[in-house]
């Protein structure tokens, strides 16, 4: 039974807003949980930790087995910001790993936290103003007629305005169907010009997407691949950058074969990490299918990071794939592997001049240069122009314009198929809904204003 | 005070289609009911085009069938031709229109009144009695004084209504019947905002002046049709209705005579509905359209009277004359009945609760055209839930409101109590995000149930519904045999797969009625798509869908502002997103969320 005062936990900073997340507990029971999924690197209990003093513990699953490590603040009551008992858990591993702790948590008996109910509950202990609760619950509430209305504020410039004008023939194409609906022996709607203004705004949406590969990878994630000979240390690397033992390992060369995908989350930014099969001729049928499909998610990933052996150091094959992804254009970076083991500086001069400084030298084993590298990949997609699409909210337009781009897609395809036209109605209005998060408008509303000023409908 | 000359529990004013559906809903609850009326004789009339259904309004006469009200059972009866509209346009918006017999329709309306024991009386309210916040009955014109403590005003476009023909104007009700005088005025003191709308409707010319061999016969489905759930299909198709179009001619005689149409010369201020335009406005506002269409409806089998759909006007008689006679097959038409404008005061919607209760005033109810609606359907679901809300709270249970996601009378209230409406309101599909789901031959899975835990389901209505369930799941299963290594269910996804094309390789789906198997085929055809319009309705729900329970008490909430307060006490808004548009400020719905989901989880149900 959810009481007022029960326990709530819940990943308090949102989705894509830095390395750090902060998961919190709030409740009267929040020591007692969260005491059973942190341990204190002083082996102290939780209640024992003066209030505000951060300490670093480790999180550790059911059967003790390490998570995280993690930063931990605890506050009494009423001195949090919920007025309540509170744990915050500082997380580095990323957004998978603090689901992974919030998990344990609701495991050892918190409930997870409605949107906004941290802020209603500091609000309702008087922790803070209205104002305040009003400014934090505008951030995690999905969209409310208010924070519709503030969208369509924010929505400016030229893109405002081709929204707009997409939403101008998108209605009176829905308009010209509605019309024939609802008054069936009054109209001939020219169906015909309609689908034709329909192909048009997607085709425009399509291409605007097409064009915003930032704004897109933050709704779909940035494919990162890990590519380069066997045995170079590419699954370890995989395993180490995801903080999880999910490749296997192994000295024996041409372990990986398929393609492994993981997402993980670097400086906020969504990833999809990729490792594939060591790169080299072979005779083994599986293998040699894995090092094709090795090539192929290379070639298709947005940025392909190149691990040479850091125990064999540079060879031919290797620069003869740096030059060729070089010339290509890609986003490349090369790894050398092993720093721990065998530190290459008699080759970084090479390494400067072939990849153009962009190489780093890391170690799976000691975490040495993981940093580096993710602070490399996602530094390609926060500087100049791209940044642009940083701005808060522009994950969101992107991922309506998408949902409005593939309801436009398939009205045209219902359409095609020879759905019967009440079908490509409620496709048309899915994607006009999609846009109206973006200008506030009532799709219903807008719809009849067309029908009455374009049709002479009615008895 | 004046004497008590009777006594109800439920008292319904007017005895249009509203009333008639409100008081058999109070009576057959085993409440007191009695219609006061200006003319008891005049009961379920269709002053309009005497025609049921259409697009949106169909799905609504089939919902108030489920749910137990008389308005399908009563089109059945009075039928004279029967189509459907939008047949190739899809399950969601597919939708029958009937023409009726207005007479025969009238007369069902009025037997089913006396069965159920509603008291018809004759008289004028001018005065409706409030104490303490609740009212008390009505006052009649004559003095009589008729107690009550639920009031259900339904008195249509008889408020203060003023007919317009031409320069004429005239205090009358609809083809001349009196005018509702005095109510508007007891209403105001109440506190009660109105405003003016206006409507028309066209000429009615006699039936042997008609040549109608000139004009192009409409004809209803070859094939058996009903609008109730519990009547049997049949074929109506009695050469009723005939199509013709204005021509060149019939426009140069509007246009020249515009400046003496009183909407254009500013007689007419009310608002009137812009689907409903009459002939000078469309021939004013699309010049570049050669010709519009007209309709001939009969009233009746054998009436001597015709309709004339599409001819609305309030243009002088003189003027109807020439424009009538301009028309194919109407050289010597003699008009029976001039079209007219009407102009009427009406509740501004906004102050009714989802109850369709006024904010304010304990038991008094309004419903139908008073409210801003048009058309006979519209009227009539707002009386079924207008009776059924105030049989409830007699019996002090809380009231049935309908979800947008559930049912096409469940948008047309939300919208009526949500939203300015500033012109006559009509239904239309377009209005409803859930069509869909919400299609006319499914509102008896949909609402039957819910007219069973109401009580105005009765046992036979009960059976039927249950068989159907039961042949339902038996073809859903049926869906699940698989043919050519495919589910029947998956292979009817493909837009051209039809049912039939199973019948032979699996014998029992042709054992299923016909209504039956059209079901499944459109739930299994069209399962995508309605799964989505369902997530879509979760996912609306949980935000500013959220609802604020009825009968919920704002002093109960420690922290609200008064001035939250007084709003939600004088609104009632049913969700939090209505808070708001009634100008509850974001904090103060803050606070009320968190105490809702403190108290609405807190077991007061004790269900843990
Ligand atoms: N000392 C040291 N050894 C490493 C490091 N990374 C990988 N190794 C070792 O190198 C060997 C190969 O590692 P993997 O991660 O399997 O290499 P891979 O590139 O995925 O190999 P294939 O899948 O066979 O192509 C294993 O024995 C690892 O233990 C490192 O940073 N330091
Ligand atoms: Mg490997």
């Amino acid at each position: 039974m959810k009481m007022k005062d029960d326990t709530i936990a819940a990943i308090a900073t949102p989705p894509g807003t830095g390395g750090i997340s902060i998961v919190r507990v709030s409740g009267p029971d929040a020591l007692k949980i969260a005491g059973q999924a942190v341990r204190l690197r002083s082996g102290k209990p939780l209640a024992s930790l003066k209030p505000w003093a951060a300490r670093l513990a480790s999180v550790v699953d059911a059967r003790g087995a390490q998570v995280d490590e993690a930063l931990v603040v605890v506050m009494k009551s009423p001195r949090s910001y919920t007025g309540e008992d509170v744990v915050e858990i500082q997380c580095h591993g990323g957004r998978l790993v603090s689901e992974k702790v919030l998990a344990l948590l609701l495991e050892a008996g918190a409930r997870p936290a409605e949107p906004g109910e941290f802020t209603r509950r500091a609000f309702l202990s008087g922790r803070i103003t209205l104002e305040e609760a009003e400014a934090v619950l505008e951030l995690v509430e999905a969209p409310t007629e208010y924070s519709l209305s503030q969208a369509a504020k924010r929505l400016r410039g030229e893109l405002g305005q081709r929204v707009r004008e997409w939403e101008e023939s998108l209605y009176s194409a829905l308009a010209a169907y509605q019309a024939g609906i609802d008054f069936p022996e009054d109209v001939d709607p020219g169906l015909e010009r309609a689908t034709r203004e329909i192909e048009r705004v997607h085709r425009e949406i399509a291409a605007l997407l097409e064009r915003a590969p930032l704004g897109l990878a933050l709704v779909n994630g940035i494919e990162v691949c890990l590519v380069g000979p066997p045995n170079a240390g590419k699954s370890s690397l995989f395993n180490a950058l995801l903080s999880a033992e999910r490749a296997i390992v192994t000295e024996v060369p041409g372990t990986t074969r398929d393609v492994l995908r993981e997402r993980t989350e670097w400086n906020g930014l969504p990833v999809i990490l990729l490792d594939t099969a060591g790169l080299r001729e072979t005779s083994d049928i599986v293998e040699m299918i894995g090092v094709e499909r090795a090539e192929k998610a290379a070639s298709e990933s947005e940025v392909i990071v190149y691990v040479v052996d850091g125990a064999v150091g540079l060879t031919g094959a290797d620069r003869s794939w740096i030059e060729k992804w070089r010339k290509e254009g890609r986003r490349l970076l090369v790894v050398v592997s092993k720093a721990d083991v065998s530190p290459r500086k008699a080759e970084e001069e090479e390494l400067r001049k072939l990849t153009h400084g962009s190489f780093v030298l890391a170690s799976a084993k000691t975490g040495e240069g993981l940093e580096e590298i993710k602070t490399k990949v996602t530094g390609w997609f926060s500087r100049g122009g791209e940044m642009d699409l940083l701005v808060p909210g522009s994950a969101r337009q992107v991922d309506c314009l998408r949902r409005a781009s593939s309801s436009l897609g398939e009205a045209l395809s219902a359409q095609a198929e020879g759905w019967t036209e009440d079908v490509v109605v409620i496709c048309l209005e899915e994607a006009l809904r999609a846009l109206s998060e973006l200008t506030g408008k009532n799709v219903s509303e807008e719809t009849l204003e067309q029908i009455f000023s374009r049709f002479c409908v009615g008895k | 005070m004046t004497a008590i000359t009777g006594k109800y529990d439920i008292l319904v004013v007017g005895s249009g289609h509203a009333a008639v559906e409100a008081a058999l809903a109070g009576a057959r609850l085993g409440h007191s009911v009695a219609i006061v009326t200006l003319n008891p004789e005049n009961v379920a009339g269709m002053p309009c085009n005497p025609a049921v259904g259409g697009p949106g309004k169909a799905q609504i006469v089939s919902e108030i069938d489920a749910l137990g009200g008389e308005m399908a059972l009563a089109t059945d009866h009075a039928t004279i031709e029967l189509r459907v509209l939008n047949a190739s346009k899809g399950p969601a918006v597919q939708s029958l229109r009937a023409q009726v017999d207005k007479k025969a329709y009238a007369a069902h309306m009025k037997r089913a009144l006396g069965d159920a024991g509603v008291t018809l009386l004759g008289g004028m309210v001018v005065d409706i009695p409030v104490s303490s916040g609740a009212v008390r009955g009505v006052v009649l014109g004559n003095g009589d004084y008729i107690a009550a403590s639920r009031v259900i005003l339904c008195t249509g476009v008889y408020l203060e209504s003023r007919i317009i023909i031409g320069d004429v104007v005239k205090e009358s009700g609809p083809l001349g019947e009196p005018a509702a005088k005095g109510l508007s005025d007891a209403l105001r003191r109440l506190g009660i905002a109105l405003g003016r709308f206006k409507t028309g409707t066209s000429p009615r010319i006699a039936a042997d002046s008609v040549r109608w061999e000139e004009l192009k016969k409409e004809s209803g489905a070859p094939y058996p049709l009903a609008f109730s759930f519990l009547s049997k299909p049949r074929v109506y198709n009695n050469d009723v209705c005939y199509s013709t179009y204005t021509n060149e001619r019939t426009h140069e005689i509007i246009r020249a005579n515009l400046h003496r149409s009183p909407l254009f010369d500013g007689t007419i201020r009310g608002t009137g509905p812009r689907y409903c335009p009459s002939i000078e406005d469309k021939v004013y506002r699309f010049p570049e359209r050669e010709r519009h269409q007209i309709f001939l409806e009969m009233e009746a089998r054998d009436s001597d009277e015709v309709y004339i759909l599409g001819l609305s006007t309030s243009l002088p008689v003189d003027v109807q004359v020439e424009v009538v006679r301009s028309l194919p097959g109407l050289k010597e038409a003699r008009i029976v009945k001039p079209g007219y404008a009407i102009e009427y005061d009406r509740i501004l919607s906004q102050q009714l609760k989802p109850s369709l209760e006024v904010v304010g005033i304990e038991g008094l109810y309004s419903a139908g055209q008073i409210n801003g609606t048009s058309g006979y359907e519209e009227a009539a679901a707002q009386g079924l839930m207008a009776g059924i809300n105030a049989a409830l709270s007699l019996e002090g249970k809380p009231p049935v409101i309908l979800e947008r996601s559930q049912a096409y009378i469940g948008v047309l209230i939300d919208d009526l109590v949500s939203n300015v409406i500033d012109e006559p309101y009509r239904m239309l599909t377009s209005r409803c995000e859930y069509r869909l789901m919400l299609r006319q031959q499914n509102a008896d899975q949909r609402l039957t149930p819910l007219g069973r835990e109401i009580g105005l389901v009765s046992d036979a209505r009960w059976r039927v519904f249950e068989e159907k369930r039961a042949k339902l799941e038996k073809g859903r299963e049926l869906l699940g045999k698989k043919t050519g290594g495919v589910e029947v269910r998956e292979r009817l996804k493909a837009p051209d797969t039809r049912l039939e094309d199973f019948l032979g390789e699996i014998p029992e789906l042709a054992l299923l009625p016909e209504d039956v198997r059209a079901e499944i085929e459109i739930e299994a055809k069209y399962s995508g798509f309605i799964e989505r319009q369902e997530r879509e309705a979760k996912r609306l729900q949980r935000y500013a869908g959220k609802r604020i329970p009825p009968g919920f008490d704002p002093s109960e909430v420690p922290g609200l502002s008064r001035e939250a307060r007084d709003k939600l006490r004088r609104y009632a808004p049913a969700t939090i997103g209505r808070a708001l548009e009634v100008g509850v400020s974001p904090q103060d719905a803050l606070i009320l969320l968190a105490y809702m989901k403190n108290r609405g989880s807190g077991g007061a149900q004790g269900d843990e």
